[in-house]
C-alpha cells in the first residue's frame, strides 16, 4: 500500500449510485425494516418535524449509493455474485470478506432526488489470523457526495478480507 | 394511511445512563432475505445458509445496512420524527447478526452536549450506548451513536 494510506488523499475508486432515491426506494426499504416513523411516509409530517419534506432512513445512505450489479453489454452475473461497492479496490488476498467495525457519520437527511457519489480512501491495512481464517483488515473512509457535489455522509468502516480455514466452522 | 409514530422519551431533562429503551425485530430467514433485497445485498451469505457456513459463519447472517437499521429504530423510537440522526458509530462488530433468532437492540444516554443554536432552532446532542444482543444470548453489536433532539 502507498499513497493510499492518507484519508485526505486521491480516492482509490469512485461510483456512482445506480439510481437517485425515489419515494419507491424509500418505501421498500422502510417496509422491510418497518420502520414507522412518519417522516418516512408524509410530506406533511416531515415538515412538521422540521424537515423540508419526506426524508429517507439514515441507514439507507449506502444502499443508496450502491452501482449497477449488471448493465446492458456486462457479461452475466457469476454464480456468487456480491453488491458492487469497491470493496476490492485495494489488492489483498482473501476470497471472503466481513465488516468488523463501522460508522455512518451525517451531514443532513437523504431525500427522493438524491443521487449519491462514493470515492474510496484506504486508511490502514494490518495482516491478522483470526478465529474464520487469515486475512487483512482494511480500514476505508468512504466519502457520498450528492448530485451538486455536497457531502452528505462519511462512512469509516473496517473490512476484514480473509480466506477460510478448511473444514467446518465448529471443528476449531 | 400514515404509519403511527411516537417517541418513548420522557418530557424529562435527558441525563447521562438513562435507558433509551429497546425493540426486538424478529429475524427468521424469510425476514432477512426480505431486509437484504430492500438493501440491495444480494451476497450470499445472507440469503442461503450454506453460503454462510463457507465463509466461516453459522449460518445466514445480516448485513451492515441491516445493523445501522436495528439501531436507526432505536433512535427515532425514542427521539421522535423530530430528532436529527447525526452518526451511527463507531458500532463494533464483534460476531454475525444471525437469521433465526430474535434481534434486540437497545441502548443508554452516554452524553448530553450543551444546547446549540443553528439560527432557527435550538437543539440538544446526545451520546448514546447501543448494543444489539440477539435471543441466544450473544452480544454481536455494540457502540456509540449521536443524535440532536430539539432543546
Amino acid at each position: 500500500m502507498g499513497a493510499e494510506g492518507s484519508p485526505h488523499g486521491k480516492p482509490l475508486a469512485s461510483q456512482v449510485g445506480a439510481e437517485s432515491i425515489s419515494d419507491a426506494g424509500i418505501r421498500r426499504f422502510a417496509e422491510a425494516y418497518e420502520m414507522d416513523c412518519p417522516v418516512y411516509w408524509d410530506d406533511g409530517a416531515a415538515r412538521s418535524a422540521g424537515l423540508p419534506g419526506r426524508v429517507a432512513p439514515w441507514s439507507m445512505a449506502m444502499t443508496a449509493a450502491m452501482p449497477q450489479y449488471w448493465k446492458p453489454g456486462d457479461p452475466p452475473l457469476a454464480d456468487g455474485f456480491v453488491p458492487p461497492f469497491a470493496w476490492d479496490c485495494v489488492d489483498v488476498p482473501g476470497t471472503q470478506m466481513m465488516s468488523t467495525r463501522v460508522e455512518l457519520v451525517f451531514e443532513r437527511p437523504l431525500q427522493a432526488g438524491d443521487l449519491l457519489r462514493s470515492d474510496y480512501r484506504v486508511t490502514r491495512i494490518t495482516p491478522k489470523r483470526t478465529s474464520v481464517g487469515d486475512g487483512y483488515f482494511i480500514d476505508f473512509e468512504v466519502s457520498l457526495t450528492d448530485q451538486r457535489g455536497q457531502l452528505v455522509a462519511t462512512e469509516r468502516s473496517s473490512v476484514y478480507r480473509y480466506d477460510p480455514y478448511p473444514g467446518p466452522a465448529a471443528d476449531r | 394511511m400514515t404509519p403511527a409514530a411516537r417517541a418513548i422519551r420522557p418530557q424529562q431533562p435527558i441525563e447521562p445512563f438513562q435507558s433509551i429503551g429497546s425493540h426486538t425485530f424478529r429475524l427468521s430467514l424469510q425476514r432477512l432475505i426480505m431486509c437484504s433485497a430492500a438493501s440491495l445485498d444480494f451476497a450470499p451469505s445472507h440469503i442461503i445458509a450454506d453460503a454462510a457456513r463457507e465463509g466461516g459463519a453459522p449460518g445466514a447472517y445480516a448485513d451492515i445496512t441491516f445493523v445501522f437499521a436495528m439501531v436507526e429504530k432505536l433512535l427515532v423510537q425514542w427521539g421522535g420524527p423530530s430528532i436529527r440522526v447525526r452518526a451511527i458509530g463507531p458500532l463494533e462488530i464483534k460476531d454475525f447478526v444471525l437469521a433465526g433468532a430474535d434481534v434486540i437492540t437497545s441502548g443508554s444516554v452516554a452524553e448530553v452536549r450543551p444546547v446549540r443554536h443553528d439560527g432557527k432552532s435550538a437543539w440538544t446532542e446526545v451520546i448514546v450506548s447501543v448494543s444489539i444482543r440477539q435471543s441466544d444470548g450473544r452480544v454481536p453489536v455494540s457502540g456509540l451513536a449521536r443524535v440532536d433532539l430539539p432543546a
